[in-house]
């Protein structure tokens, strides 16, 4: 466990000091994944609007707030590119991943926490702007705020775990494309990164609570937004506990399997 | 006539060469039907709780997905693989044997790729395109469908300018990768018509990436809402960039240096 905290330790360190090269392109990134949460918010408010102001119980204000948070939220919960996953397993890149004695899973968690650092550094002034160009309307609860921290990590756990599993379908099929495109539909609505979930039809709420959906991201902006009461915050914690459990059961019994199926590109 | 015929002949290839890969045609429809069920689904949620977006009805708003959908199937069909290949060409050296061959440069760099089975999407826009239409009750007349075309046409020039200018660049930056994400990024906004948006956002959604021109405009021709204005700045900025991407293509390299220099 020490040793495994340590390689971690020193891949986030590089990850920090590799990002901070190229800075034009993160800024970049950062710019690309702000506008998504400006196109949201402009429709929603749009919507807000025309309808005297409020939405499902999100007026205009608070809509902005949700999605000047969602900002935050979504840098600190986004894993790796599948996409990039994929790559890796085709061009046989595993093949010396496996060969050490950690498993990838740890290294490559390092290294996207120094990623995310870096971002959330460049992150904060963008959030500023946001919030000069979309005045929020935010209601603080204390105990909320310290909560919120917990249901963050947990929401990054859950989620980076999920997709990982996920990318491991490419050890069968090095085209992995089509099954995670259909997760992340499914995960666009159901876990509040198009909107609020309290905008989408009683059924699909339902659904998104039961799922793991609702608690890798919107769990954690409905606390930072103080709209949970402490019993509902305590079914959150439940919740992404269970599904957290379930997604690393899950990620050891097909990582075995997964290794054994692996092809290695030139072996 | 010569011109026609060299970037003929590359398309040719280029659908031959994709023929072969047949799978990937029942891949790239996945994929694009679920692209498109997250647009329709998007506007479901929205008219969940409104009749209309700014004075777009839900049909309306469709036409606009479908324009999004055709004018995304195009670039990537056929503008984004040749300027990613720009980009790797200048990176690895490989530009200089295109420089090298007697044909146009901008024709050759522009025409050596065409993805066929991209235009799934062009299919697809297309259908719901005409869908939207039939339900919106409308008869498009020749004129409308004529001026929708030459307004598409238009859209999709400036955005192949665009898109050749930030592949030029890469004559000087090497690294312009998150350039190209953040266009795509920011091309998303046009699920919706940009007169939604606030007015800064609108005039960087206008002139910064067109979104305006490549797809609110299109879809304002369908519904009835083109302004003689817009056609006019559509056709000026569609002359405009394609010149100015043009020169730029020109200096950038009169200034590269190619790979083993």
């Amino acid at each position: 466990m020490r040793r495994t905290l340590r390689i971690l330790l020193a891949e986030y360190k590089i990850a920090v000091l590799a990002t901070f090269q190229y800075r034009v392109q993160m800024g970049l990134e950062l710019l690309g994944l702000l506008f998504e949460g400006v196109v949201y918010l402009v429709v929603w408010t749009t919507i807000a609007r025309a309808r005297g102001g409020e939405v499902s119980g999100y007026t205009v204000g608070e809509f902005a707030a949700y999605f000047i948070a969602w900002t935050f939220v979504r840098n600190i919960t986004t894993g790796w590119s599948l996409s990039w996953m994929e790559e890796r397993i085709r061009r046989g890149e595993f093949n010396a991943l496996l060969t050490r004695p950690i498993h990838p899973y740890f290294t490559d968690m390092g290294r996207m926490l120094g990623h995310k650092t870096t971002s959330g550094i460049t992150l904060i002034p963008t959030m500023l702007l946001m919030a000069l160009a979309f005045p929020p309307e935010v209601t603080v609860v204390p105990w909320a705020l310290v909560a919120v921290v917990p249901a963050l990590a947990l929401a990054f756990l859950l989620r980076y775990t999920a997709l990982y599993v996920t990318a491991l379908a490419g050890f069968w099929t090095t085209r992995i494309g089509p099954v995670f495109e259909l997760w992340f539909l499914t995960e666009f609505f159901l876990s509040g990164r198009v909107a609020p979930l309290a905008v989408l039809p009683i059924w699909a709420q339902q659904l998104a609570s039961a799922l793991p959906f609702r608690w890798m991201f919107s769990f954690p902006l409905e606390l930072l937004l103080g709209r949970l009461s402490p019993l509902q915050a305590g079914q959150g914690f439940l919740m992404q506990a269970v599904w957290l459990a379930v997604a690393a059961l899950l990620m050891r019994a097909i990582w075995r399997s997964a290794v054994r199926q692996y092809g290695a590109v030139g072996g | 006539m010569h011109v026609l015929r060299v970037g003929w002949t590359y398309l040719r290839l280029s659908a031959l060469n994709e023929l072969q890969y047949r799978a990937n045609l029942v891949v790239q429809f996945f994929t694009s039907i679920l692209a498109l069920a997250n647009g329709v689904a998007g506007l479901a949620l929205v008219f969940l709780h409104t009749e209309s977006l700014q004075g777009w009805g839900p049909m309306e708003l469709l036409v606009v997905v479908g324009v999004y959908t055709l004018i995304g199937g195009l670039i990537r069909a056929f503008i984004q693989p040749n300027m990613w290949r720009i980009m790797d060409g200048v990176q690895e050296g490989t530009l200089d044997y295109t420089l090298t061959k007697p044909a146009d440069s901008q024709l050759l760099v522009s025409v050596t790729e065409f993805q066929l089975w991209k235009l799934v999407d062009v299919l697809l826009g297309t259908g719901v395109l005409v869908f939207a239409v039939l339900k919106l009750g409308g008869t498009i007349g020749v004129a409308q469908a004529g001026l929708f075309a030459l307004v598409l046409l238009c859209g999709g020039l400036i955005l192949y300018s665009l898109w050749l200018a930030v592949a030029t660049a890469s004559f000087w930056v090497v690294r312009i990768w998150s350039l190209f994400e953040m266009f795509e990024s920011m091309y998303q906004a046009g699920r919706w018509p940009v007169g939604i948006y606030p007015e800064w956002l609108r005039l960087a959604l206008t002139f910064i990436v067109p979104v305006a021109f490549a797809v609110t405009a299109p879809a304002e021709a369908l519904t009835a809402r083109l302004t003689p204005q817009t056609l006019v700045l559509a056709l000026a900025v569609a002359a405009g960039s394609l010149t100015a991407s043009r020169l730029f293509w020109k200096v950038g390299l009169r200034h590269y240096s190619g790979a083993s220099a």
